[in-house]
């Protein structure tokens, strides 16, 4: 029934959980998937924060080079694990002026999913809590199935 | 990975298409399908005039009602699961305080392993947002819930 599925990650523990299962879900299921990272753009952020030192800049500029090189780390475990499983899979990194479930909507009525995989938010952390309130914004805005994955 | 998945309904127009997707799902991953139907009879009866004897015949016949629409929309879940050969089993659950408790209860009860439900019920007829006993379910289910449009 879904034959691609977009799994965005945020790097944290909850969405590595939640890329496995929707990997051995697609497995299952004998669909593909898109493994998905959006950032948000370091010059959007200076513009929210419209006083920014040079200093801070550069470390905002550090900040998204570094953001960048983890969400290659978890786009790439998403590969070798669908790679592994046998599961065609493709990557998408992107940095959006826009709030990340914007881009998370369009990555998958752009790359034509037909299911959004992601988790929901764990009990505990902070990490846990922003991915919450993105799924939550995903669900609100999108029209297409979205399973919350829960481990 | 899942093996019993609960599709509740709530007679609405996207519950129905809820049931169609849900049951081709199961059919598609191999997995049984269990239906739920809470009626919530307290509806339209408010607690003010709660104690009056006409407020009483009224929530009386609601339940007769209610009863009845139940085992309609739940007939046609195991017929159309009949139809695709999943297997299917069916509950009728009654509730006064929420419907998110008797449809997460349910879930326990019946060993289920993912929700399959509409975003919207009955009352929510906006296509963005969701509905409140969906985001209920999301918010408080243990296990996973897979939001249809």
């Amino acid at each position: 029934m879904f034959k691609h599925i977009l799994i965005p990650t945020d790097g944290t523990e909850l969405s590595a959980e939640s890329a496995r299962a929707a990997i051995q879900f697609a497995k299952e299921t004998k669909a593909r998937v898109t493994g998905f990272y959006a950032a948000a753009d370091v010059r959007h952020e200076r513009q929210k924060f419209q006083r920014f030192l040079d200093t801070e800049l550069e470390l905002a500029s550090e900040l998204a080079r570094r953001r960048k090189e983890a969400a290659e780390r978890f786009l790439t475990s998403i590969e070798t694990l669908a790679k592994a499983a046998e599961v065609p899979c493709q990557i998408k990194y992107v940095t959006t002026e826009h709030s990340v479930h914007e881009a998370i909507i369009d990555a998958a009525t752009g790359n034509g999913c037909d299911l959004i995989f992601m988790a929901t938010h764990g009990p505990f952390g902070i990490e846990g809590i922003t991915a919450g309130s993105e799924t939550k914004n995903v669900l609100s805005h999108c029209t297409i199935p979205v399973l919350v994955y829960r481990h | 990975m899942f093996k019993n998945i609960l599709i509740p309904t709530d007679g609405s127009e996207l519950s129905r298409k809820a049931i169609e997707a849900g049951i081709r799902f199961a059919a598609d991953v191999g997995a049984k399908v269990t239906g739920v139907h809470v009626l919530d009879a307290t509806q339209g009866v408010l607690m003010s005039e709660a104690v009056s004897h006409e407020a009483l015949r009224r929530f009386e016949a609601r339940t007769l009602e209610g009863r009845k629409a139940a085992r309609d929309r739940l007939q046609e879940i195991e017929q159309a699961a009949a139809a695709a050969d999943v297997p299917c089993e069916t509950f009728s659950e009654e509730q006064i305080t929420s419907v998110c408790d008797a449809i997460l209860a349910t879930a326990r009860k019946a060993g289920c392993d993912a929700i399959f439900m509409a975003s919207h019920g009955r009352s929510g007829a906006k296509a963005f947002f969701l509905g409140s006993e969906t985001n209920a379910v999301i918010e408080h289910s243990k296990i996973p819930v897979l939001v249809f449009r």
